[in-house]
Formats: C-alpha cells, sequence, structure tokens
C-alpha cells in the first residue's frame, strides 16, 4: 500500500541544539503511530516541520506521494492535512456548530458576489455542510451543547470541537499532539473510543503523546523521539478493543 | 424643524459609520483608529470627482469606492497581515496621520486647510437633492441599505468566517483558510460605507476640509461602537444616538459657553470609563472589542 506521509532525512537544528535529526518515517493509511519522548526530544518541532509552521534545513516530507515540504500550512490543510493541538483551539466566541461549519467547506460561500450570482450553491453547500456537522456532533456527543459559545465547553469537549473541525475539513492524516491531556477519564475514554472508530474507517493518525500505556493500548507501532532522532521501539500490530 | 433634520442627517452619517466599523473592529477585531481617514478619502474623492471632473453623485460615489479600496482597504489589509493587536492598531494612527498630512498639504488637489467649496448636490433622475428634507431622504436611503446590508451580512457564512477570523488566525489556517483574504474582505465593506458616508457629508455640507477628518473623529467613531457595542445593529446604532444626540440634549442645558464644550468631553469620557468599566461588551454588543 502506498504510504500516505513519507519523511526523508528531516532535519532542523536551532542554536546548537538539533531538534530533529534526520528523522525518517513512513506511515500506511489507516494506521495510528505513536511517538513519545521526555520534553524537548523535538516531537512538536517535528510536528511544525509536517504541518508547515517551520522549515527544515534538510530533508523532504512527501504527502500521497507529493512532495510537500515547502508547502505552507494551508496548503497542507487543504489537501488533508490536519493538526490537533495540545491546548485546544477553537473560535471560543463563535458557537459550537458554526466552529464547526466554518471548517467546512462551503467555498463559494468565501467569496461576496456569489450570494448573488451562486445563491443556490451556497445554500446547498450550506446544507451538506450542516448534515455533517450534526453527524459529527452526534458522534462526539456535543449535539446539546450546539448553540454554546465554544468557550462555554471543558477542556475535552474543546478538544472534541476541535478534531471534529478537522474532520468538517475533511483532514485524512491528524497530527495529535497530546490528545490525552488535562482531560478527565470520561473525557478521555471518549476520545479514545472517537480514535478507535475514526481509524477503522480509514483515517490515519501520527499521535505525540506522554501517556505510554494509552499509546501501546492505541498504536499500531510505537517510535520514541530521544535528542531528535525517532527509535523504533516495537510494532505492536495489535486490534485495538 | 431643518434643525432636527439637521441632526437626522449627522446622525445617519454617523450609524453608516458605526455601522461600517463595527464589521472590521467588531466582527473581524481589527481594532483601529483610522475610519476618518477612510471616511476623508471618501469625501474628498467623491467631491474632487464631483467639482474637478463634472460627474454626477452616483458615478463619482461608485468611482470613489473602487478608488479608496484600491488605497485604503489594500493598505490596511497589508498592515493587518503583518501587525497584529496593539501594533495594528498603531499603524491604523500612523495612516491617519498620513491621510491628514496628505489632504492639508497636497494644496494642488485638495486646497488644503481653505478646504473645498461649493460641492454640487446629489442628483438623481432630474431630482436635486437641495433642501434639508430632500437630502434627509437620501440620506434615510442610503442609512436603510446600510442596515439592511449588515443585518443580511452578519448572518452570512463569510461573516461567521470574519468573526473566526477574529478570535484564532492560527486556527484558521490549520483548517486551509486564509485569515489575510477575510480580513481584505471586512475592511473593504468597511470601505465602501465609510465611502458612502464621506459622501453624503460633502455634499451634504457643500464643503469640505482636513479638520472634519482628523484622529478625533476617528476615535469618536471607535468610541460610538465602544460605548454601543458591537457585533450587531443595535449596538452602533445605539451608540450613534447617543453621542450626536447628547451634545444637542446639553444644548438645552443652561451651561456658560466658555464650560460646554469641556463639560461635554467630560460628560463623554465618563460614559465612556462606565461602560469600559462596568459593561465591556458596550449597551448592546455581542462581544468584547479586542486590542
Amino acid at each position: 500500500m502506498e504510504a500516505i506521509l513519507n519523511i526523508q532525512n528531516l532535519y532542523k537544528h536551532y542554536e546548537g541544539i538539533v531538534a530533529v535529526d534526520n528523522v525518517n518515517l513512513t506511515i500506511i493509511p489507516g494506521t495510528l503511530t505513536g511517538i513519545f519522548g521526555d520534553n524537548g526530544a523535538g516531537k512538536t518541532t517535528l510536528f511544525n516541520l509536517l504541518s508547515g509552521f517551520e522549515n527544515p534545513e534538510n530533508g523532504s516530507v512527501f504527502f500521497e506521494g507529493k512532495n510537500i515540504t515547502k508547502k505552507s500550512v494551508i496548503y497542507r490543510a487543504r489537501h488533508g492535512m490536519g493538526r490537533l493541538f495540545q491546548i485546544p483551539r477553537i473560535f471560543p466566541d463563535v458557537t459550537v456548530l458554526d466552529n464547526l461549519l466554518a471548517a467546512g467547506n462551503n467555498h463559494e460561500a468565501k467569496y461576496l458576489h456569489n450570494y448573488l450570482l451562486k445563491h443556490s450553491a451556497i445554500k446547498k453547500n450550506k446544507i451538506a455542510d450542516l448534515e455533517k456537522a450534526k453527524n459529527i456532533l452526534d458522534q462526539f456527543h456535543l449535539t446539546e451543547k450546539a448553540g454554546l459559545k465554544a468557550y462555554e465547553l471543558s477542556v475535552g469537549e474543546k478538544r472534541l470541537l476541535s478534531l471534529g473541525s478537522l474532520l468538517m475539513n475533511e483532514a485524512k492524516l491528524l497530527l495529535l499532539d497530546e490528545p490525552f491531556a488535562g482531560i478527565n477519564e470520561v473525557a478521555a475514554k471518549q476520545i479514545k473510543s472517537i480514535l478507535i472508530s475514526l481509524k477503522s474507517s480509514g483515517t490515519t493518525f501520527l499521535m505525540i503523546e506522554h501517556d505510554k500505556a494509552k499509546l501501546f493500548e492505541l498504536a499500531d507501532s510505537v517510535y520514541e523521539m530521544k535528542q531528535g532522532k525517532l527509535l523504533n521501539t516495537t510494532n505492536t500490530h495489535h486490534a485495538n478493543h | 424643524m431643518n434643525y432636527i433634520i439637521h441632526i437626522l442627517i449627522i446622525l445617519q452619517i454617523y450609524i453608516i459609520l458605526a455601522l461600517s466599523l463595527n464589521l472590521k473592529t467588531g466582527f473581524t477585531g481589527l481594532l483601529s483608529l483610522c475610519q476618518a481617514a477612510f471616511y476623508g478619502t471618501g469625501a474628498y474623492l467623491t467631491t474632487l470627482l464631483m467639482v474637478d471632473k463634472g460627474l454626477n453623485f452616483f458615478t463619482a460615489l461608485f468611482l470613489a469606492i473602487l478608488i479608496n479600496i484600491a488605497l485604503n482597504a489594500a493598505i490596511t489589509t497589508w498592515l493587518a497581515g503583518r501587525l497584529r493587536n496593539l501594533y495594528f492598531t498603531l499603524a491604523t494612527i500612523a495612516l491617519q496621520i498620513v491621510f491628514f498630512g496628505v489632504v492639508y498639504n497636497w494644496q494642488s488637489l485638495t486646497r488644503g486647510p481653505f478646504g473645498i467649496p461649493g460641492i454640487p448636490k446629489p442628483e438623481l433622475a432630474g431630482i436635486v437633492f437641495n433642501t434639508p428634507l430632500q437630502f434627509f431622504f437620501l440620506a434615510l436611503f442610503f442609512t436603510s441599505v446600510t442596515i439592511v446590508f449588515f443585518y443580511w451580512f452578519a448572518k452570512t457564512p463569510l461573516c461567521k468566517l470574519l468573526e473566526c477570523t477574529r478570535d484564532d488566525e492560527v486556527w484558521l489556517t490549520v483548517l486551509g483558510k486564509r485569515p489575510a483574504y477575510f480580513k481584505f474582505v471586512s475592511i473593504s465593506i468597511t470601505v465602501v460605507f465609510a465611502t458612502v458616508a464621506g459622501a453624503l457629508y460633502a455634499t451634504y455640507m457643500s464643503y469640505i476640509d482636513p479638520t472634519s477628518f482628523t484622529l478625533d473623529e476617528s476615535i469618536l467613531i471607535l468610541t460610538i461602537i465602544l460605548v454601543g457595542g458591537t457585533g450587531n445593529i443595535i449596538g452602533p446604532v445605539s451608540g450613534a444616538l447617543i453621542y450626536v444626540l447628547l451634545p444637542e440634549a446639553l444644548r438645552f442645558v443652561n451651561m456658560p459657553d466658555s464650560i460646554s464644550a469641556n463639560a461635554r468631553m467630560i460628560i463623554y469620557a465618563m460614559i465612556l470609563i462606565l461602560i469600559v468599566r462596568f459593561k465591556p461588551n458596550g449597551l448592546f454588543g455581542k462581544f468584547e472589542i479586542r486590542g
């Protein structure tokens, strides 16, 4: 099967410290790859390089066979790469439902003149986005909170909303930065079951996680990041329950 | 009677200015102090196109809108793409000061401090909006269009994206959307309506000079939406009502002329302090203005 993400000799350093040291990694669609490591090991820098927030000094990133090493964050997002931040990013003063709709793909609605010229296309896309958003709200148990402003949600719910927004944007590969950090057990269980369900429907994940137990429980393969190097620890290859 | 009509025309001009700033500052979160520059550019462009080129009011207004977008919206969007929060606000103050400097000193074009007198009244299909009452109806038409537009626009998915731009630009980028584009849309719409207000002001007063479009004016328009509130129609409209009608009401208080102007400023400031302290969303606002 063709890799969804192929990282080749990725390298980045800051003032004498090598943050990402010739990292190579291949990720197959529909899998969950986990990375753990101490603070400062280079995990977040690796995510910044993959999502386009920083440029590597060396090496390449291929996404679905295309070289995206120099492409912008927007380009990567539009082609199906999503990133979930450790501190959940949301639009706080916008309702939960509108957070999801804003992430949708109603391209015609972005242009003012289309409200005159392509009114029916905007309406049609809006209905489709609304349907999709409702399904996500349902799946994420957020339906009752659809009308709340996003800042009113708990940290776990904000993270779900963030994840839902990435799905609205049709992300195929999700980079998850500590998705279980700072949330209670109930929310953690909910996120875990959602990840399992999304994986079974074909979504691919690359996940940074401090909690090794959770990582080994969920991931198909796990790597340790140490001083910028990615070390293969084990191939778990087990079914998720 | 003419006095009341005059107040109502000025009120409508401020309603248009406040509603347009509401989009840029309230919905999109671009706290800016150059609304008088947009307004003044609109007034000067319409005036010059009418006086020097002999164009009809509506043609001049249309062209003034296009030029104002090309000038001010482009520059402000460029600034908004590079500067955040207070730094952006400071840059808009600079833009406002540059505007004043240009219209004050470019005498061959704007006649500088002497101003431009004899601006013709608008004319449509042979009807000249000559009397205050006629002009009131013309202003009412533009104010109604402005209110209907913003009422409709606030419900569009595009407006939600402007709100998202205000809330978190990085997240919007991660979702594949371009914040700079949404800022340009917001600033351009603001410029369109500020130009309308400027054109109305110039043709109503029949005279303009740079002192009508100073930083103080920009501060006043921002204060209107701070007091009334942002994110809806009622906030900016109520703010404009307070700030236009209050000085008129104070005329009926027996106060010596020597202190009335200062007393007015003290009252304005008190209102602003009380609102910021106890009602940061403004009287009717949906959300707080962020710097």
